[in-house]
């Protein structure tokens, strides 16, 4: 049932406002093209848990997971006087890692496996052992069932939840298109809930 | 003015829960997460998503830094160090497996094409000594009977089948 409301639509663009929030972001770009240190560590720091969920998600191992971000995120920021501010920055090292750890997927020539003891739990608080063990199983079955998902729709679904990212960001990532990013997004959503059910 | 769609609630409820939408945006969203099930349950969704995000190797910041702050030539040796998960020797294995294989099949082709020529050496008592060696029993069947399997026995005399009989005995 579609609720209603007087908003115009047409102009939002999902994932838009996270780019427009960090209006920082070009300023610190071009001070670490400039030889700024700070800035560019600053980015590294900025960019690395997206970078890190983004190469989980493709190569599903936390250790090659590593390598590939350490790849990309090396390349991207060595390379950081070619980025042309065309789309966030972001999205920029995103695209890269990714590419890294599809690069690495086919070194390895193995199938992605989620293993187990990746699957720890993220949730704080005091220690509690019932459910800690519940908050474990929890975060298992959502990483199993994110896992469970074609690449594309996986990807969609994380950059989309995790990043926050736009279909137009998605699609250059997961080199398809924006359409296809946005009813990969969507496909992913609903066979999430079908398996969480 | 375009009325709000589930389908564009739906594309807009990751940037809602992020915090990421304006405030009047926000407000709609709500306003229509409120009224509609099935929104509000995919809503919970992502929620339930964000709150398991994959946590992040400790030190892998420090790592990232500590490369691009090496030297070229550094990060290309630490490059193909890692790329290969064996250490370097283990990629030569093979070539000195091929290369112990040749030597031995090579020996193995040169001793078995090689007959020891007696002929060849000068001094008369030694081409006797080196016969003797080779071969101490020169009436005797040679090995090759033996590995062929042909019949031994009858090629042996009575007197070497008395000895064959007693050493058998023993």
């Amino acid at each position: 049932m579609d609720a209603t409301a007087a908003v115009p639509v047409s102009e939002i663009v999902p994932g838009s406002a996270a780019s427009a929030a960090d209006a920082g972001e070009a300023a610190l770009v071009q001070r670490a093209r400039d030889g700024d240190a700070a800035a560019l560590n600053r980015l590294v720091q900025s960019c690395l848990a997206d970078a890190f969920d983004v190469a989980y998600r493709i190569l599903g191992d936390r250790d090659t997971a590593e390598d590939a971000v350490q790849d990309g995120m090396v390349s991207a920021m060595k390379a950081i006087s070619r980025f042309r501010g065309e789309g966030s920055f972001r999205a920029w090292v995103l695209t890269i890692v990714a590419n890294a750890a599809r690069t690495l997927l086919r070194q390895s020539g193995r199938r992605r496996q989620v293993a187990l003891e990746d699957a720890e739990g993220v949730e704080g608080g005091v220690p509690d052992y019932e459910n800690d063990i519940l908050a474990r199983r929890r975060a298992e079955r959502i990483r199993d069932a994110i896992a469970e998902l074609p690449e594309k729709q996986r990807l969609a679904v994380t950059l989309r939840t995790y990043q926050g990212l736009s279909y137009r960001e998605i699609a250059a990532i997961a080199d398809c298109s924006e359409g296809a990013a946005r009813v990969n997004y969507h496909l992913g959503v609903k066979r999430l809930k079908l398996i969480l059910q | 003015m375009t009325t709000l769609t589930c389908d564009s609630v739906r594309d807009l409820l990751p940037d809602l829960d992020s915090g990421t939408l304006d405030s009047a945006v926000d407000g709609a969203v709500l306003a229509h997460v409120a009224t509609c099930h099935a929104c509000a349950d995919e809503l919970e969704l992502i929620r339930l998503l964000r709150r398991h995000a994959i946590p992040v190797p400790v030190g892998l910041a420090e790592r990232i830094v500590a490369r691009l702050e090496q030297p070229e030539t550094d990060l290309e040796k630490a490059r193909e160090a890692r790329s290969s998960r064996w250490p370097q020797w283990v990629a030569r294995v093979p070539l000195a497996a091929s290369i112990v294989f040749a030597i031995v099949i090579g020996s193995l082709w040169w001793e078995s094409g090689r007959q020891p020529s007696i002929t060849a050496l000068d001094d008369e008592a030694t081409r006797e000594l080196a016969a003797a060696i080779l071969d101490p029993f020169p009436g005797w069947p040679s090995t090759e009977v033996h590995l062929a399997g042909g019949v031994v026995l009858e090629n042996l005399t009575d007197a070497e089948l008395e000895i064959l009989l007693t050493e058998m005995e023993w």
